[in-house]
């Protein structure tokens, strides 16, 4: 065995971690090949296809579970010989701590999102019954792109990417070779072969297939070899790791991205279920088994993504609990479609047959789920994200989304010639683009030919229900098609604003996102959402396919009637603030209106036509959360209000443009009390507990009689990370009806110092002098039986120009049991005395001198978010509703598998 | 027409409308010189900070004011006043992202992005270094 240079590594991990990757690896190709056959092979081979393809989903899953342990393993014993462990953890962290350290790195967040794949692969393992080969096809190609980032194979530079294109290349066209007519064949070949060349010939500098998390520091990173630390055989003892992003310390941290990669890996399933029905040619019924799953979905995905916005408004200083940061958005894209894409369904399956924008929204969720791991991974949004990760593989993901995004496609067009046709265009982009530095053109091009084929497609092949009726325009599932239009009108809203970045990378521009989030999202968002909440306020009222005159008038005039009232009261009570924009009132108003049309609408449902009746009722209560949401959001982000207005001291002199917001902080300092808001604030109490130095704001009302009360107390902390600084965090005081968010942007304490003063030494301090005059000793009887021994230095401050100061600093000695020594305060010199020692020996006094001639202050920014608990409540509604949607679709799904 | 093919086209239309708007709305990443040409426009910025010149934050005077120098992709250095506390870890940027106007010599910004090298790692090694090695080339 070879002998490490180092002691003390351990480096049996890495080798069985590379060996469970390379297993996971080929046993997801094999899976997939394997199911491959057994929809595509000759019927007495079917059965033994899908054995093999089972068992090997199943190898694929010990192995995925293998290196999650051994990930596991390395984080807990500390292993930072390996680099990921090094990177993402240290000593002092704590324990609870270590989930958030696995999935904080590139490798450990696509291995989790791998965990939620597996797992779900494997329940439909079980429970897809006919579906399962064509399904796990799917869901194990999936996979083997997912593994693939974390194989940390090396290509060379040389020919060698293009060799691997024609032997991988080769090897499909072999396996598939007897289906093929003979000139398929021979174009295929040919094809793979001048592609491959091509790429052999352009001479690629060598390039990493993924990134492992199994790599040895000091082997695959040649470069620290040069490191003093590495020179010592030791290093092991001496090295501490990298540690834990300070923000990802929090238990939001631990719980909100295995949600959100739950959410993520439950749109394959409909997308696996979708690719399956298009391929084995079953346009129906592939949506029976989906519907749960789709549901199933829309809830993990959105708990996932409130998660993300708890966090955001509990910890991190962004003021609120959505930002439109890119990376947030790209999280909200495949959920809105997937919601599209489940109300869809359900009509279709009411039909009991589907339609085409069934596939699309369906496929198209998954496919944005990819895209949104491209543009959050890849760094390309760079400059307009502030949590962009810098870390990225681009070029592979890519290749994963033009995968996916081929097949979708190529089973959408539903006719052999034009599926080569397609097939052609993407494949000539695919190498083109190797060629040209500028995409403009090609990309204009790429997507005139896809709309192009697709509407073609569409309108000449795509299998269409001849004795289709129009659809009533009083049906409920004409105005739930037109709801779900919305939705993803409201997605590409959303996904066009944040793909700036990208625009700019393939057209040579320089757009920047707009100056505000109103502009860029909120004024478009607000009108889809006016429109999407009078939908889901009125629709339930509305039956399939034709909805009688009379009754219809009756609902909707009770409900408009009853929300009218509503608004009448608060438009009597409160007055919106608008900015003084005529248009952002009127919008208010709309949004405002909509959200408790859509509230009152779906209560009233509830109540008087299903009578209370939970079992069918999850419609009405998921639309009721997400109308509370929308209200709960509207009224807190657009009524939220900075409280904390800078009353102490103001330099106008510099604020040149009053255009701009300037006195959103106040400055605080300690033991003053200013008026702020509606409050008074001071702060007295500053504390540390472990890394986190609090400071304690009061709140406090002034009482009729110019007295103080306290209200509150909160308590925002620095973190003292000595690697990455210092990392605030707010708090917040939650009332039923509104918040108060306190958040510090800087802060000023007294400097704590050690001082030795022998007899007649002197130390300048602040500009003035400091002389040790006299040491004296006293003795005193407090009581009768005690005696105290109070020694004291006296010590004189010469001021330049000024009159000088003497004072005394003890230390008390109460029969030798108290001792005790009290803080001196100098006034002219800002600063405290405290003596704390007395070393006989060597004849010194041991001061401990704090200095508060920089001031103690705090400056801190305070918002109030008024009604913010209806968007949690909200939140919880939603997710109760889907759920009892979910339980209710599974039972109707098993019985419609009974009947048919 | 076949009514899903309309349906198909008007999101299409619709597409292209939210895109027109959205560039329409949409800042340019610009220079100091465009915006003194410009003064009344609010303009986005990248640039690097002269770390050889003081970030000033003096919460004493002002809570909502940081002045520093900035020096844009064509290298003209101007004075950056931000209106609001001093960002975190600024000193430590690789380039910073301002979106505001300029009045009188000086870019009021009224916000602020602060890209670091690599934000959270400032380990004994450079981790930058190590990205680039690994993807290199993936770019």
């Amino acid at each position: 065995m070879e002998i490490s240079y180092y002691a003390g590594e351990n480096l049996q991990f890495g080798k069985w971690g590379h060996v469970f990757v390379l297993i996971a690896f080929v046993f997801a190709i094999l899976s997939s090949v394997a199911h491959y056959f057994a929809v595509e092979g000759p019927d007495h081979e079917k059965e033994g296809w899908r054995k093999i393809g089972r068992w090997s989903f199943f190898t694929h899953a010990i192995a995925v579970a293998g290196i999650v342990a051994l990930l596991f393993a390395m984080l807990y014993n500390h292993r930072y010989e390996y680099h990921y462990v090094w990177k993402h953890s240290n000593n002092i962290m704590p324990l609870r701590y270590i989930l958030s350290c696995f999935w904080e790195g590139q490798e450990g967040s696509f291995l989790l999102w791998t965990i939620w794949h597996v797992v779900l692969g494997s329940i439909l393992c079980f429970t897809a019954k006919k579906w399962e080969s064509p399904v796990m096809a799917i869901f194990s190609a999936v996979q083997v792109f997912l593994i693939s980032m974390l194989l940390g194979i090396h290509i060379p530079e040389g020919p060698y990417a293009g060799i691997m294109i024609i032997t991988v290349g080769l090897f499909i066209l072999f396996l598939i070779w007897n289906r093929l007519s003979n000139i398929e064949k021979y174009t295929i070949g040919g094809a793979i072969v001048v592609i491959g060349g091509f790429i052999a010939n352009k001479n690629i500098p060598g390039f990493h297939i993924g990134s492992s998390p199994f790599n040895v520091l000091t082997r695959e990173y040649p470069q620290f070899a040069d490191d003093l630390l590495f020179k010592d055989k030791d290093y092991l003892k001496v090295l501490d790791g990298n540690g834990l992003n300070p923000l990802l310390q929090n238990y939001w941290m631990t719980i909100h991205p295995p949600m959100l990669f739950l959410g993520f890996a439950s749109t394959l399933v409909p997308f696996a279920f979708a690719i399956a029905g298009l391929w084995t040619k079953k346009l129906n019924e592939w949506m029976n088994p989906a519907l749960p799953w789709i549901f199933f979905g829309v809830a993990a995905l959105g708990t996932g993504i409130l998660m993300g916005g708890a966090w955001a408004y509990e910890a991190l200083s962004f003021g609120g609990f959505w930002a439109w940061d890119p990376v947030e958005n790209a999280s909200l894209f495949p959920w809105l479609t997937f919601v599209g894409a489940a109300h869809v369904m359900i009509i279709q399956r009411k039909k009991g047959k589907s339609s085409y924008v069934t596939f699309l929204l369906t496929m198209v969720s998954f496919l944005l789920v990819l895209y949104s791991t491209y543009l959050t991974r890849s760094g390309i949004l760079g400059e307009t994200s502030v949590h962009s990760f810098a870390d990225g593989l681009p070029g592979q993901l890519l290749i994963f989304l033009f995968f996916f995004w081929w097949l979708a496609g190529y089973l959408v067009v539903w006719n052999k010639m034009l599926r080569i046709v397609y097939t052609v265009v993407s494949l000539c982009f695919f190498v083109i683009q190797f060629y040209v530095k500028d995409l403009k053109v090609l990309s204009i091009v790429l997507i005139s030919a896809y709309i192009a084929i697709f509407v073609f497609s569409y309108l000449k092949y795509y299998p269409k229900d001849k004795d289709e009726k129009e659809e009533s325009i009083t049906s409920r599932e004409f105005w739930m098609f037109i709801a779900a239009i919305m939705l993803l009108i409201s997605c590409l809203q959303i996904l066009i604003s944040t793909s700036l970045p990208v625009v700019n990378k393939i057209f040579g521009t320089k757009y920047a996102s707009a100056k505000d989030v109103f502009e860029s999202y909120v004024q478009y968002q607000i009108l889809f959402g006016f429109i999407i909440c009078l939908l889901m306020g009125s629709g339930l009222y509305l039956k399939y396919t034709k909805t009688p005159g009379k009754k219809l008038l009756r609902d909707f005039t009770t409900s408009f009637f009853i929300t009218s009232i509503l608004c009448l009261i608060v438009a009597l009570s409160y007055q919106f603030d608008y900015e003084n924009s005529i248009f952002r009132l009127v919008i208010y108003w709309l949004f405002f209106f909509s959200a408790i049309f859509a509230i009152v609408g779906n209560v009233g449902y509830f109540i008087t036509v299903l009578k209370g009746k939970i079992k069918s009722s999850g419609a009405p209560i998921a639309h009721l959360g997400f109308g509370m949401i929308m209200l709960g959001a509207f009224i807190s982000t657009s009524q939220s209000e900075v409280i904390s207005e800078n009353t102490s001291k103001f330099d106008l002199e510099k604020a040149s443009d009053n255009t701009m917001k300037n006195n959103e902080n106040i400055f605080l300092s300690r033991g003053d009390t200013l008026p702020m808001g509606p409050y008074y604030v001071t702060f007295n109490k500053i504390f540390q507990d472990g890394k986190d130095l609090h400071f304690d704001v009061e709140y406090l009302r002034k009482k009729e009689d110019s007295t103080f009360e306290k209200d509150f107390t909160l308590s925002p902390f620095f973190q003292l990370n000595e690697k990455m600084g210092k990392v605030p965090e707010p708090d917040t005081k939650h009332y039923l009806h509104k918040d108060i968010y306190t958040h510090l942007q800087t802060y000023k304490v007294a400097e704590h110092k050690g001082l030795r003063l022998g007899k007649g030494d002197t130390v300048t301090i602040n500009n003035a002098i400091l002389y040790f005059k006299a040491a004296q000793i006293s003795i005193t009887r407090p009581n009768k039986t005690d005696s105290a021994f109070n020694v004291g230095a006296v010590l004189e401050v010469y001021y330049p120009g000024k009159a000088k100061d003497e004072f005394v600093v003890m230390i008390n000695d109460v029969s030798g049991k108290n001792m005790s020594s009290p803080e001196t305060q100098v006034e002219g010199l800002k600063a405290k005395f405290k003596l704390v020692n007395i070393n006989y020996k060597e004849e010194y006094f041991e001061f401990e001198m704090t200095d508060y001639s920089g001031g103690e202050f705090i400056v801190m920014k305070a918002i109030q978010f008024p009604l913010i608990n209806i968007l949690w409540a909200g939140c919880i509604v939603m997710i109760i509703g889907t759920v009892i949607a979910i339980v209710h679709r599974t039972k109707n799904s098993k019985r419609l598998e009974n009947a048919g | 027409m076949n009514k899903g093919a309309i349906v198909g086209l008007s999101i299409v239309v619709i597409a292209v409308v939210l895109l027109l708007l959205a560039l329409d709305g949409a800042g340019t990443y610009s220079t100091f010189r465009e915006a003194e040409q410009n003064p009344d426009k609010v303009i986005t910025i990248i640039g690097t900070l002269n770390k050889s010149k003081p970030v000033v934050y003096d919460p004493v005077k002002n809570t909502d004011l940081t002045t520093m120098f900035v020096s844009d992709k064509e290298n003209v250095e101007r004075e950056v006043y931000f209106h609001g506390a001093k960002p975190r870890d600024i000193e430590k940027s690789e380039n910073i992202t301002l979106t505001g106007k300029m009045v009188n010599e000086i870019f009021h910004a009224e916000t602020i992005l602060v890209k670091c090298p690599s934000k959270y790692e400032n380990g004994k090694l450079n981790p930058a270094t190590l990205e680039d090695q690994q993807f290199g080339t993936g770019r």
